[in-house]
């Protein structure tokens, strides 16, 4: 009797705390104290704007410090810390007219010395993003509302670098200091609640009475890092969260049916990247037949329906609509064709090519074995390297693979001639160099827009690349909040969130 | 006792000291010298990846890192996350409260369910027994996680009886960190429950065959009394040492678990830091995790020695 009197009171009890809304007791997406709560993939590695980073990691950085320049989401770039900028005719001297009302956190106040200090600390401070700043020279300060950032040769990207990682501005208090790793001083829109807090788990922010630009809709923001795609889908469905990154498509279509806002953008190319033009490590892949039937033996279309639910598009270019060097025609520069790709092999004397093929757990495996099924199809055999998720980018940045399925970002069409095309650019791992590559990166950098098209018909026709689509990123949020998608970032910036109507 | 004690806190430490120089040693190897890539990106220049290697002391021979590491420690340094500044023995302090808040709970429940279950099984047998036995075997054969993602989906998402994922700490609100628990610990609860009530059920059958329990019968003892007190103890140092390996199973196996409700534990600071040899964090993880280990161990064999005197602590 008294056993069973307890089991029915422990069932009451529960009856009771389910009924109270224990699911209420964790917090609401957007709660009654006006915190906007988002879910973050990665925490910062550190708060210092030296050790600052794309993707992912921005809206750590945009929540308590001001870029010079502000990307709007549509990437336009526009005004903020600098009101007008003018480049000489060289396109080597930037000069920057600078606001005079801006007062970090601490009391100081922001002007064209603090500038200087700023880039100066972030060229010597070895962080991720420092290589797109390495072709500033020096900052000149003629006055304290302007600037101008000297430049040893153009750089095409430098705005949206000054929009993004390369341009956030710290108090010259605690420029250098340890503690701005972890414990931010800025003049941006919100501020680092350290009590709140905890390091790789939560960052709370909280409004900055201060802030010059006005007044955000919300009065804090509270970012909870989920590394974990079903934790985050499962928080945002439970209404625990206004906004979260999914990383795949039928997550994305769950949440989305759930009665989430799926917001969706294209960031990255995904497909083949053909590292060893020279033959270094496989002899046949210097063969540019070799290299277009490895491409068009891939049924491409079928990927994105099958694995990707048809979310994306295909594509046999790097560059994105938009922007320059895009070419439409490209889209369909490999159109899947088995005929053609055995034709080229057998023309090329490759009837029974073997090739090593990288396999990682960052990848989708149904795509992996969709390519290898489609060479096996013509007569190519791949063998499968296994590298673990965080041995894929440092192996295949160490010539460690002739082709790879790869997915990078469309940066915007200097940063992918810097980074992926050039001869030492990071993703040219072989340092496979070409005059003509050469030239027409030169004359894009002096301002000839046109000579990004006559690169892209170089890849494409030497099957550089061979991407298969931009497949979609997305983003889902609660009805509750209007979000804009940041152009080319996989998660919105902090000032592209408001209630919705 | 005192001797024995002392005995086992010095095999601690050379333990302690062996595995955290294997420990180290591998995660060395396994990193292959990438570490300072995969901590700059994909951007990084050469003589970026150059300067942070010497910056983080990479550049030295494996043994002259261990040695500066085993030096830190000692002295309670145990570094700095490579990826996020943090200091290590914070990061660890952060997140030990959220495991042992989900792992000792888990502990009390599997203990008091699992010895009820046990005993009554043991005593009643027949339908009640062969009840347990098919639903035991299930509870071992689904995975935890599995539990938990079933959790999370119907309590958590679909009925909103409980939060679905996150963790609120004590100080916060009392009643929160209670609401964040209640999935996790259920999740994690089912396996050690059976397991556990197995072992006790099959202990307190063989203590029931015993023939002091039959003379204990024979002079008119309740089978209440003569079960509470001879059978539960003498069944219980076989219910304690399972409990004591399901603690540290759990340590291991609530790593999953901690995932899919995005608590921020031991589990997850492991998973996330090996995944990227995050090196500093990995081996704070590490003493953590041996040292719980060992002080689990000990405790139970103390425990054990005093439910019964027969067991041997020399």
């Amino acid at each position: 009797m008294t056993t069973r009197r307890l089991v029915l009171q422990l069932g009451a009890l529960g009856a009771a705390l389910a009924a109270a809304g224990c699911a209420d007791a964790v917090g609401k997406a957007v709660a009654d104290d006006g915190q906007l709560r988002l879910s973050m993939a990665q925490p910062p590695r550190s708060f210092d704007p030296a050790q600052a980073q794309l993707g992912h990691f921005l809206p750590f950085f945009q929540a308590v410090y001001d870029p010079v320049l502000r990307i709007d989401a549509d990437g336009t770039v526009g005004p903020n810390l600098a009101t007008a900028w003018e480049y000489d005719e060289a396109r080597t001297r930037l000069t920057l007219t600078l606001r005079t009302d801006v007062v970090f956190t601490d009391g100081a106040t922001f002007d064209s010395q603090v500038l200087k200090q700023n880039v100066e600390a972030f060229l010597a401070g070895n962080g991720p993003y420092a290589s797109v700043m390495r072709a500033v020279t020096g900052v000149e300060t003629p006055a304290p509302d302007t600037a101008v950032i000297v430049l040893s040769a153009p750089d095409p990207g430098f705005l949206e670098t000054l929009g993004s990682a390369g341009g956030f501005i710290a108090s010259p208090q605690v420029l250098g200091s340890p503690t701005l790793a972890m414990t931010p001083v800025g003049s941006g829109p919100y501020v680092l609640d350290a009590a709140r807090s905890t390091t790789g788990v939560r960052y709370t922010f909280t409004r900055n009475p201060d802030w010059w630009g006005g007044q955000m809709p919300y009065d804090g923001i509270v970012m909870d890092i989920m590394t974990d795609n079903r934790a985050r889908l499962n928080a945002l469905k439970a209404g625990q969260l206004a906004g979260g990154f999914i990383s795949n498509a039928s997550d994305a279509v769950e949440g989305e049916s759930a009665g989430l806002v799926l917001e969706q953008s294209q960031v990255n190319f995904e497909g083949l990247i053909m590292f060893d033009r020279l033959g270094t490590l496989n002899p046949a892949l210097a063969d540019v037949r070799v290299r277009r039937a490895l491409s068009v033996a891939v049924n491409r279309k079928g990927i994105l329906e099958g694995v990707l639910l048809g979310r994306g598009e295909v594509t046999g270019q790097i560059f994105r609509p938009g922007d320059d060097g895009y070419l439409p025609e490209y889209d369909d520069a490999f159109p899947y064709d088995p005929d053609e790709a055995r034709g080229l092999l057998a023309d090329a004397g490759y009837t029974d090519l073997e090739v090593d093929f990288p396999v990682s757990s960052g990848y989708d495996p149904a795509i992996i074995d969709s390519v290898i099924a489609n060479w096996s199809s013509v007569g190519v055999r791949a063998r499968r390297q296994e590298w673990a998720s965080q041995e894929l980018i440092p192996n295949l940045q160490k010539a460690e693979a002739s082709v790879a399925y790869f997915s990078l970002a469309m940066q915007g069409t200097w940063r992918q001639m810097a980074n992926f095309i050039a001869e030492k650019a990071s993703w040219n791992p072989f340092k496979v160099g070409d005059p003509v590559v050469a030239d027409r990166i030169d004359r894009y950098q002096r301002g000839d827009v046109g000579a990004a098209e006559e690169l892209n018909t170089f890849l494409v026709e030497n099957v550089w690349f061979a991407p298969f689509y931009r497949p979609n990123t997305f983003y889902l949020h609660a009805r509750s909040v209007d979000v804009s998608p940041q152009s080319r970032q996989a998660v919105p910036a902090v000032y592209n969130f408001a209630p919705a109507d | 006792m005192i001797p024995y004690v002392l005995r086992r806190l010095v095999s601690a430490v050379v333990l302690l000291f062996a595995i955290t120089f294997f420990a180290f040693v591998l995660l060395t190897l396994a990193a292959g010298g990438d570490t300072a890539r995969n901590v700059l990106g994909d951007a990084a220049t050469p003589e970026q990846i150059t300067q942070l290697n010497a910056d983080l002391g990479l550049d030295q021979p494996v043994l002259v890192q261990y040695w500066n590491w085993l030096l830190g420690a000692l002295q309670g340094d145990l570094g700095r996350s490579w990826f996020t500044s943090q200091g290590v023995t914070e990061a660890v302090a952060d997140a030990l409260p959220v495991s042992l808040s989900v792992l000792l709970p888990v502990i009390v429940v599997s203990g008091v369910v699992a010895f009820t279950i046990g005993l009554l099984c043991a005593v009643r047998r027949g339908w009640l027994d062969r009840t347990f036995q098919v639903l035991s075997t299930l509870a071992d054969a689904v995975p935890n996680f599995l539990v938990g993602v079933f959790l999370a989906t119907l309590l958590g998402v679909q009925l909103a009886l409980f939060p679905a994922v996150g963790y609120v700490s004590p100080e916060r609100s009392l009643y929160a960190w209670a609401a964040t628990l209640v999935l996790p610990v259920t999740a994690l609860s089912i396996g050690a429950v059976a397991g556990v009530a197995q072992q006790v059920r099959s202990a307190a059958i063989g203590v029931l065959r015993q023939d002091y329990v039959r003379t204990l019968r024979s002079r008119g003892l309740s089978q209440r009394r003569i079960v509470l007190t001879s059978v539960l103890r003498n069944s219980s140092t076989t219910g304690f040492t399972m409990l004591g390996l399901q603690f540290v199973g759990l340590l291991g196996g609530s790593v999953v678990v901690e995932q899919v409700f995005a608590l921020p534990g031991l589990g997850t600071l492991a998973v996330t830091n090996t995944s990227r040899g995050d090196l500093p964090l990995v081996m704070g993880v590490i003493v953590a995790a041996v040292t719980i280990v060992v002080l689990v161990n000990l405790v139970v064999d103390l425990v054990v020695a005093w439910l019964n005197p027969k067991a041997r602590l020399a």
